[in-house]
């Protein structure tokens, strides 16, 4: 007998059965990414469709063109007198500076009581109150007690962000193992250092789940605030055609909150993977 | 069982075999860390420990052998500092322990790693809290890395390592900064007896060039022959000491020799009917 090279051998064999695993795998891969897109693209048809043919009353639901020429129509004339980039901004200001407080100030106290029994249990009972109300309840008390302007709106928002992401950072730096931090003080680290170069980067991947989440919450909490009261900001457009039965308005305010919370999440998420790579 | 010692019962009688490690019973001895009528207990009514005296002498290799909740753990976290004595003393150079020093190196079963470092970052980290010359540190760290064979792989991440790797990237962390006593707690029990032995050797070789003593902690009798020079059996009760062995094998210790000769297959033989008696 011969020996042959491996290719020649795996000719030979004529009743070969089946495909191999990896062969397998890549072919569910695409197989499973074409019906991630085919979904979305056969609702759009289907929606568009039927209001085209107006089998569904275009009050419920108007036609993907008829949102979209809207949009132009807001984007080139503005809404309620406010050009839209004036709309969109204003509500991305609040978002982000709330987002961007609210990360900081839920970052600290997350590191402190994580790290500090006494300071968490000195917090425990409150934040276990606060954990299960939803923001939303709290919205009408802070316009009564700061105002109806920019200070209630940004506040609310901050006040959620800020709770998810202190109790995201709280478990992170719980769930540092213990024998990092044991190695770190019997390799000479004081407490400041074990912070900075062990209990802090454990809890990163936390930190950003928070993160995530919270972006996630405050758009929703936005929205919700913007409805409220005040004329300007993409929650001020959703409310204000609601009320006028706009619909087609409406759907270029959802859809453009949509859009910035998609956008915003996937920055993130980007952000995410560079810092925390050792992760998954 | 009352706490005996036994001096060498299995003897080399091979020809070229009188080399033993100087820290053997010929060399004046000197304690690094001693446990003076040592108590210890979760709580008062459940001790792990008692009355329990023992000394490592510098630079020597001693293991703790013997059954799981003996209190061999509970022995390495005081000498560390982790844990405080209920009664008792523990010195490091005759002086009272007071909490974990970088004069006594860990290292821990795994998990220990900083994930976010690198390689090279990982077995500096301690010298980030020294007065040294930049440079020298550097060197040492570089030096390091090639005794434990993993050059190549400093700008590497932990996740990107073997288990194995992993672990002699904990040692030569633990290692570099050069402490008095290195406390091993079943460092190798999480990989494979392939990639253990090797890491044996490599431990061996790097005992002999960094002068501190090691206390290792395992439940395997044959890693306790190959690398220790005394090996100490702790009671099922109240960890006192049942036995002590001192291993006298040719050198260089670290020779795969080392694992079949007749030598160390008596005092595995030895080791194994003590550990029986005890349960």
């Amino acid at each position: 007998m011969q020996l042959k090279a491996s290719k020649q051998i795996s000719a030979d064999i004529s009743e070969f059965k089946g495909r191999d695993l990896r062969t397998q795998e890549l072919r569910e891969r695409g197989l499973l990414f074409c019906v991630g897109i085919a979904m979305p693209v056969l609702i759009l048809i289907l929606w568009e469709v039927t209001t085209r043919q107006g089998w569904i009353d275009e009050l419920f639901l108007p036609s993907i063109s008829g949102i979209v020429s809207q949009f132009f129509a807001i984007a080139k004339k503005g809404y309620a007198g406010t050009p839209l980039i004036a709309h969109v901004l204003a509500s991305l200001r609040r978002v982000f500076t709330a987002f961007g407080i609210g990360t900081v100030v839920g970052l600290l106290l997350g590191l402190l009581m994580g790290y500090y029994k006494y300071i968490r249990a000195a917090f425990y009972v409150a934040t276990e109150i606060l954990r299960p109300i939803p923001p939303l309840a709290f919205i009408t008390l802070f316009i009564l007690w700061f105002g109806i302007g920019e200070v209630s709106k940004v506040l609310i928002i901050l006040y959620a962000g800020a709770l998810i992401v202190m109790l995201n950072t709280m478990e992170g730096v719980r769930a540092c193992p213990k024998e990092k931090i044991l190695a770190a003080r019997t390799l000479g680290a004081n407490d400041l250092s074990i912070f900075a170069f062990v209990i802090f980067p454990a809890a990163l991947p936390n930190i950003f789940t928070g993160m995530r989440v919270a972006l996630s919450v405050d758009f929703g909490i936005l929205v919700a605030s913007e409805l409220l009261a005040g004329d300007l900001g993409i929650g001020y457009i959703i409310q204000d055609a609601s009320t006028f039965f706009n619909v087609e308005a409406l759907f270029v305010g959802i859809l453009m909150i949509a859009f910035f919370g998609v956008v915003s999440d996937f920055l993130l998420r980007l952000i995410s993977a560079r810092v925390v790579h050792w992760q998954g | 069982m009352s706490q005996s010692i036994h001096i060498p019962s299995p003897v080399t009688h091979q020809p070229g075999s009188h080399q033993t490690k100087p820290h053997s019973s010929t060399v004046a001895q000197e304690e690094i860390i001693g446990l003076d009528r040592v108590t210890f207990g979760y709580s008062r009514k459940h001790l792990v420990l008692q009355d329990l005296t023992l000394s490592i002498q510098r630079g020597e290799f001693l293991t703790l052998l013997g059954p799981s909740g003996c209190g061999k753990s509970t022995i390495m976290n005081l000498i560390a500092g982790f844990y405080k004595p209920l009664a008792g003393l523990v010195t490091h150079g005759g002086e009272p322990v007071k909490g974990p020093s970088e004069r006594r190196g860990v290292v821990f079963q795994g998990n220990a790693l900083f994930d976010w470092m690198t390689v090279e970052q990982n077995v500096a980290f301690g010298f980030r809290f020294q007065p040294l010359p930049k440079i020298e540190k550097q060197q040492k760290v570089k030096s390091i890395i090639e005794l434990v064979g993993l050059r190549g792989s400093e700008r590497k991440y932990p996740y990107q390592l073997s288990g194995g790797m992993r672990q002699r990237v904990a040692v030569a962390r633990s290692m570099v900064v050069q402490p008095e006593i290195l406390l091993m707690d079943e460092p190798f029990a999480a990989v494979d007896v392939q990639t253990r032995e090797g890491l044996q050797e490599e431990l061996l070789k790097l005992h002999e060039q960094v002068s501190g003593a090691i206390l290792f902690v395992t439940h395997s009798i044959e890693e306790a022959v190959f690398l220790s020079d005394r090996i100490i059996i702790l009671d099922r009760n109240l960890g006192g000491i049942y036995d002590e062995t001192i291993v006298q094998l040719p050198a260089p210790r670290y020779t795969a020799m080392n694992r079949v000769s007749d030598a160390f297959n008596q005092y595995r033989t030895d080791l194994y009917l003590k550990m029986k008696a005890i349960g």
